[in-house]
Parts: structure tokens; C-alpha cells; sequence
């Protein structure tokens, strides 16, 4: 199932040059590259004649010529040249698609081009801040991408996925945890007090005693992903009703920001392009070195599991896809994640509505 | 969907002699061997009693010993002995195909066997010719038989796959294309006046500059081609087409038989062939290196094409590329689609369980 009518992350705005990239989004082949205005242009991988892609051939100006029989196509994706004739046939184009370079981001529409507005690109303009330090990675996920926002939504996973790094035993068993849902959104508080700091807590945020701890996942449909981490020593706690309504820009004494572009390239593979935001403080480069380290492991902690449990749901003999687990297993943890299902599976009613 | 009555190239001669061969043909698993009288043998690769392909058996004089239970075939695929017992099944035996050696080819028949008839095999005699030297290869290509089949009906491609080798752009801009169909066959026949020599003819043949060329593409059905490729100085044509059938002043043949293993796989068999003379000896190895850059280059875009296709939005397939942009270039190939698709739609209208209404 994919919700095709919403602006998708199709990479960082320098993988896109003078040169042609072929990327699968949402199960359609797109061949992209930079114009010589700087804008990044979009269009279907193939080539409108006996269907070669069209990244397997050459960028000449702003023109791809197919790499077959030499059809030319424009920026539109319009055919414009057929060598040794002089007609061009009508019908021969290859589909565009929208594209807007935003806040660290390129954005692709792979949905209906009229509804294709660049308002209702997240608000991720955090990401270009300057006066934050920023850590990137791109991932090529063998797993749906609903396993990803599973994972992102319920972070009780961290005492057994990162125990290394994130992840001790009170995230799971001493948080309280609060889901809410504001329209489409989806925010997932979960907050511990008067525990022991984690590794990665402990290490960056120089804690010897116990601290007062956060998680906040926001989460908008389809797959828009921001996740925050606070702390703070346990002597100036937190209330005991959690971090305050607007924590998740604040980091307390110590903490950091990730966020997520997770891109469906097909029903069981995902491109996830993932940043941490931190404030540069006065952490040396051998120390943001480390923690930058540590994120890029948990990541591919994460990574193992989604590509172990796409596996298991591939070979379900009870037929169990990513869409629906048929899980045994419903418990209090999945919360927030039930709740983005349910607006993703809206969603996908909605648009498989016949008109009327 | 195959046409299955028709001679097929299984392998090259050569692959074939006193061990067990096993290849996959119209999606049928065929094993192949020799008999102490050098005569080649094709059998359905499995066994009548648990399946297991013979290829994993044994040679036995000119049979084959299973590789499970120790069943006996002999070369016409009855089983003649089973260990343990006396009597041999009435039914068990395993289907032998009808093989012919020609011209550096086994061909096999995998229709209906009283219907092989020998004199319908496509000769390619120079390929047995003494004064004649040749290169070939078997390309294991995953893709549709019938990808390559347009790569080969319109060599304009040559321009932009080959512009290394074979090709420069006048190839594609400056041809003048004469198609004509005979009977299931269609001939593609792409004359150059006055045109500058590609690589690998400026290279190899006596023109550098501005020279003369043709290419005559030959689709023969079900399964074959025949490309004559010759040049000549330029503007020396003077109106005269007879020249197009011979290399010219210098030149060179391809032939390729196209074997489908699965809907989704060929054997493509691929020779280069040309007069001794046409090419010094300390010449030829860099002059098939390029040849065999050209194939190799051909099935990046089957394979392309093939995964292309099967990821069309639209359910495009092979046999129905659903081109959005048909150009008088693929005129010839469109010939040949068609008689292939009126071919399978007698099949499926024969093999239709009458209507009982």
C-alpha cells in the first residue's frame, strides 16, 4: 500500500548533479539529475519507444538522450528528437514529476500532479539551521517502510536493540508513556525519572547520577518522522506528568534531534534518509566523532530487525504482510504506532474511494 | 508462448561429447550426450520413476544410469533396466527429442517429433567454410527472446549502444531502409552513402574517411539471423544493388540463433564470420574483442529492457512492449512481431477446447 499523494524524500540535495540517477520510489523507476539552472529534474525511467531506462543513457544540456536508439527527451519529458526522421510521434513523452530542493531535502510527488502543492511539504527547516550541528546517512532498507515507523514510534525497544548506546533497562520498564493524536499528527511522549543515565547519555551528556529522561516521536502521515531526546540531572527534575507540551525542540541539559525521510521504493525495500540535529556546545571534534558513530550503529542495529522481521512476514504461512502483522501480541507499548496505522489506512480508504 | 515445431539451435558442437549435458530449452530441461558412434543424443532431463534430472546420473555405453535408483535409459529414452527387479514398467521411459549436427550447431526439435523434418534446418554454410574464419560465444541473456529479436530488426541502435566500435551517428540519421518480407522472413537492408567509416571499420577495413556501407539484416524464421555488413568506396554504388548482398570491398557476416529457455531467459548463439582474407592474422583477436564488446554491450539493454518491463506500471510485457513512441525505424521489427503473433494465435486457437454450444 502506498499513499502516493504526498511529497517523498528522494535524496540529499548533493546526490543530484550533472549526471543521471536512477532511484525507485513507490514501486515507479525515476531517472533524476540537476538542470543547468541548478533545479533538479524528475521523470519516469524509461524510454516512451521499447521501454530501455532512460538513466542508461546520456545527459547532453538539459536533454537525455536514450542510450538505445537516440530518442531525445526535454526537461518536460518531452520527446523532441527521433534520428532519421523527422516527425516526432505523438504520445512520445515520458511522465515528470514535481521536485522541490527544501530544508536539506529533495522532495519528489509521485502522486497526481495537480494536487502536487509545495505547501504541504513538512516543516522540517530545522535541518538547514546553522547554528546546529548536523550528522546525516543514507540507508537502503530490504523492509517496508511501516516497519520503520513502527520502530520510530515505540522506542521501548532501546534497552534491547541499542544496549550498547541509547538503551537501558528503565526506557522500557520505568517510562511512562504518552500517546496523543492532534488531526493527523501522532506524538508519542515517553519519559523516565530519577534513573540511570544510559551509555550514550552518560558519555555526551557527562551525567554521574542519576537523570530525568525523554523521548518524543511526532509522527505525520505518510511517513514523516521527527524524534527527540532530552535529559536532565535528576535533582532538577521533570514534572511527574512528563516534559512540557513544547520539550521537543528542547533538549534539557543534554539530548538531540533525528529526523527521517522514509521512502517506499517498493513493498519491501525503503530508502531512509536520516539526520541528527544537536547544538554544536563545547564538545570536541574527537567527542561529536563518537556520538556520531554511535548513531550510524544503532541505525544499523534498526536496520537488522526491520530486514529480519520483512523476512519472517515475506514467508508467513498465515499470510501476515507488513500492512497487517495479524499480530499475537497487541500490547500497551504500541500505542502511538496503532495510531499512525490507523491515519495511514485512512488515508489509503480514502483514496481508493470510487468517485462520485 | 514458444513455437515449438521448428528447429532450434540446442548448442554448439562443441559443448557436446561423452558426458552429460543438461541445458534448458522452451522451458523444457533437455540433457544431451554422444554415443560411442560420435552421434549426438537429446533427452528429456528426468527420470519417469522420481523426477530426478539424469543429467545427475551416469554414461553407460550410449545410455543413461540414473543418478537415484540406477534406472537404464537407452538412447531413445525407454528405460531398459530397473536393479532389483525383472520387469520393467510398461510406461517408463522419458521423451527423446529429434537432433540434427549442422554448421558448428546441434539444433533439436522440441515439437511434435513426425513432424522434424530435416530439410526445414537453416543452413549458414560459411560457417563450415575453410577459407572462412570465425569467432563465437554463447550469451546466457536474462530476457525475452523477443528483445532481442527488435535489437536486430533496427540496427540504428548501433549508433548509441556501439559508438565505439561499429557505430557513429550516420548510421542512425543517414541510412536509406529497405524492408521486405518474404514468406515468415523479413530483410532489413540500411545503405550509407557517403559517410564517415565508424571505428572499427576505419580500424580494420581500407577506408578511413568518407566510404559506402550497408548492413543487410536477415530475420529468419523462427529463430535466426543473418547480418551481411560490407563497404565501399564512397558514391560507388551508382544506382547498383546487387553489391549488397557481398561484403563489398570489406566485410564481415553475424549470424545469431536464438534459442528461448524460459519466457524470461534465451540462449542467444552468436558467431562472427568473414573471408580469410578480409582480416590479417595478427589482426583477428582485437577484431573480435570489439565484436564480442558489441554482443556484450547489446545485452545490457535486453536485460534493462527486461526489468523495465517488469516493473511497468502500465503491464507492459515483452510481447506487448506498449510503445508510447513508434518511429519508422521500427517498421521492421513490427513485421516480424506480427507474423510471430498471428503464429501464437493459431496455436491458442488450435489447442482451444471446442466450444460445445
Amino acid at each position: 500500500m502506498f499513499l502516493e499523494n504526498f511529497w517523498y524524500v528522494a535524496g540529499f540535495p548533493d546526490e543530484f548533479g550533472r549526471k543521471l540517477l536512477a532511484r525507485t520510489f513507490l514501486g515507479q523507476a525515476v531517472v533524476l539529475f540537476r538542470a543547468s539552472d541548478g533545479a533538479v529534474v524528475a521523470f519516469e525511467d524509461r524510454c516512451a519507444h521499447r521501454r530501455l531506462p532512460l538513466s542508461l543513457g546520456r545527459l547532453d544540456n538539459d536533454t537525455i538522450e536514450c542510450g538505445y536508439h537516440g530518442l531525445v527527451y526535454d526537461r518536460t519529458g518531452a520527446c523532441i528528437k527521433v534520428p532519421g526522421q523527422e516527425r516526432i510521434p505523438r504520445g512520445a513523452r515520458v511522465r515528470s514529476y514535481p521536485v522541490v530542493d527544501r530544508h536539506g531535502y529533495v522532495w519528489i510527488w509521485m502522486g497526481a500532479p495537480e494536487l502536487a502543492d509545495e505547501g504541504k511539504i513538512p516543516d522540517f527547516s530545522r535541518l538547514t539551521d546553522p547554528s546546529l550541528g548536523r550528522h546525516r546517512i543514507a540507508l537502503h532498507i530490504l523492509g517496508n517502510y511501516q516497519l520503520i515507523v513502527d520502530n520510530l514510534l515505540d522506542l521501548s525497544h532501546l534497552p534491547y536493540v541499542h544496549a550498547t548506546t541509547t538503551g537501558n533497562p528503565p526506557v522500557s520498564e520505568d517510562a511512562k508513556v504518552a500517546n496523543e493524536r492532534h488531526g493527523d499528527t501522532v506524538q508519542v511522549k515517553r519519559w523516565a525519572r530519577d534513573v540511570q543515565p544510559s551509555r550514550t547519555f552518560a558519555e555526551f551528556g557527562e551525567y554521574r547520577e542519576n537523570i530525568d529522561m525523554w523521548t518524543i516521536s511526532q509522527f505525520q502521515p505518510p511517513s514523516y518522522i521527527r524524534v527527540s531526546y532530552g535529559s536532565v540531572p535528576a535533582s532538577r527534575g521533570i514534572p511527574e506528568g512528563g516534559p512540557p507540551g513544547d520539550a521537543i525542540w528542547q533538549p534539557g541539559h543534554w539530548g538531540f534531534q533525528v529526523f527521517h525521510g522514509l521512502t517506499p521504493e517498493t513493498e519491501v525495500t525503503t530508502h531512509q534518509f536520516r539526520y541528527i540535529l544537536h547544538e554544536k556546545g563545547a564538545a570536541d571534534a574527537a567527542t561529536t566523532a563518537e556520538f556520531y558513530r554511535q548513531n550510524d550503529q544503532i541505525i544499523n542495529e534498526d536496520r537488522v530487525i526491520f530486514e529480519a522481521q520483512q523476512k519472517a512476514l515475506s514467508s508467513d504461512p498465515h499470510g501476515a504482510t507488513a500492512d497487517d502483522l495479524k499480530s499475537d501480541a497487541t500490547i500497551v507499548a504500541d500505542g502511538g504506532l496503532d495510531l499512525a496505522r490507523a491515519i495511514n489506512t485512512q488515508i489509503a480508504r480514502k483514496s481508493d474511494a470510487p468517485p462520485r | 508462448m514458444f513455437l515449438e515445431n521448428n528447429w532450434y539451435v540446442a548448442a554448439w558442437s562443441d559443448e557436446i561429447g561423452r558426458s552429460l549435458f543438461p541445458r534448458t530449452l522452451l522451458d523444457r530441461p533437455v540433457v544431451m550426450y554422444r554415443k560411442r558412434d560420435g552421434s549426438v543424443v537429446a533427452l528429456e532431463d528426468r527420470c519417469a520413476h522420481r523426477k530426478l534430472p539424469l543429467s545427475l546420473g551416469r554414461l553407460v555405453d550410449d545410455g543413461i544410469e540414473c543418478g537415484y535408483h540406477g534406472l537404464v535409459y537407452d538412447c531413445s529414452g525407454q528405460c531398459v533396466h530397473v536393479p532389483g527387479q525383472v520387469r520393467v514398467p510398461r510406461r517408463a521411459r522419458t521423451r527423446a527429442y529429434p537432433v540434427v549436427e549442422r554448421d558448428q550447431f546441434i539444433l533439436i526439435w522440441m515439437g511434435d517429433p513426425e513432424r522434424a523434418d530435416p530439410g526445414k534446418i537453416v543452413s549458414f554454410p560459411r560457417l563450415s567454410d575453410p577459407s572462412w574464419g570465425c569467432s563465437k560465444v554463447r550469451l546466457y541473456v536474462k530476457a525475452n527472446y523477443l528483445l532481442i529479436f527488435d535489437n536486430l530488426l533496427d540496427l540504428s541502435h548501433v549508433a548509441y549502444v556501439h559508438n565505439t566500435t561499429i557505430g557513429n551517428a550516420p548510421v542512425a540519421e543517414d541510412a536509406t531502409i529497405d524492408i521486405v518480407r518474404e514468406g515468415n522472413d523479413v530483410s532489413v537492408t540500411r545503405e550509407m552513402v557517403d559517410v564517415p567509416a565508424a571505428p572499427n571499420y576505419a580500424q580494420f577495413g581500407p577506408y578511413q574517411g568518407q566510404f559506402d556501407r550497408w548492413q543487410v539484416g536477415k530475420y529468419i524464421y523462427p529463430s535466426y539471423f543473418y547480418i551481411n555488413n560490407g563497404c565501399a568506396a564512397a558514391n560507388s554504388g551508382n544506382g547498383d544493388n546487387s553489391r549488397l548482398d557481398t561484403p563489398g570491398e570489406w566485410g564481415f557476416q553475424v549470424y545469431h540463433g536464438i534459442t528461448p529457455e524460459t519466457e524470461r531467459t534465451t540462449h542467444q548463439f552468436w558467431v562472427i564470420a568473414h573471408d580469410l582474407e578480409m582480416i590479417e592474422e595478427q589482426d583477428r583477436p582485437e577484431f573480435y574483442r570489439q565484436h564480442h564488446q558489441v554482443i556484450g554491450e547489446d545485452v545490457v539493454m535486453y536485460e534493462a529492457q527486461q526489468h523495465s518491463l517488469d516493473t511497468d506500471p502500465a503491464g507492459a510485457t515483452p510481447y506487448d512492449v506498449r510503445s508510447r513512441a513508434v518511429i519508422e525505424a521500427d517498421t521492421g521489427l513490427t513485421i516480424a512481431r506480427n507474423i510471430i503473433r498471428q503464429l501464437h494465435k493459431d496455436i491458442a486457437a488450435r489447442t482451444q477446447p471446442a466450444d460445445p454450444a
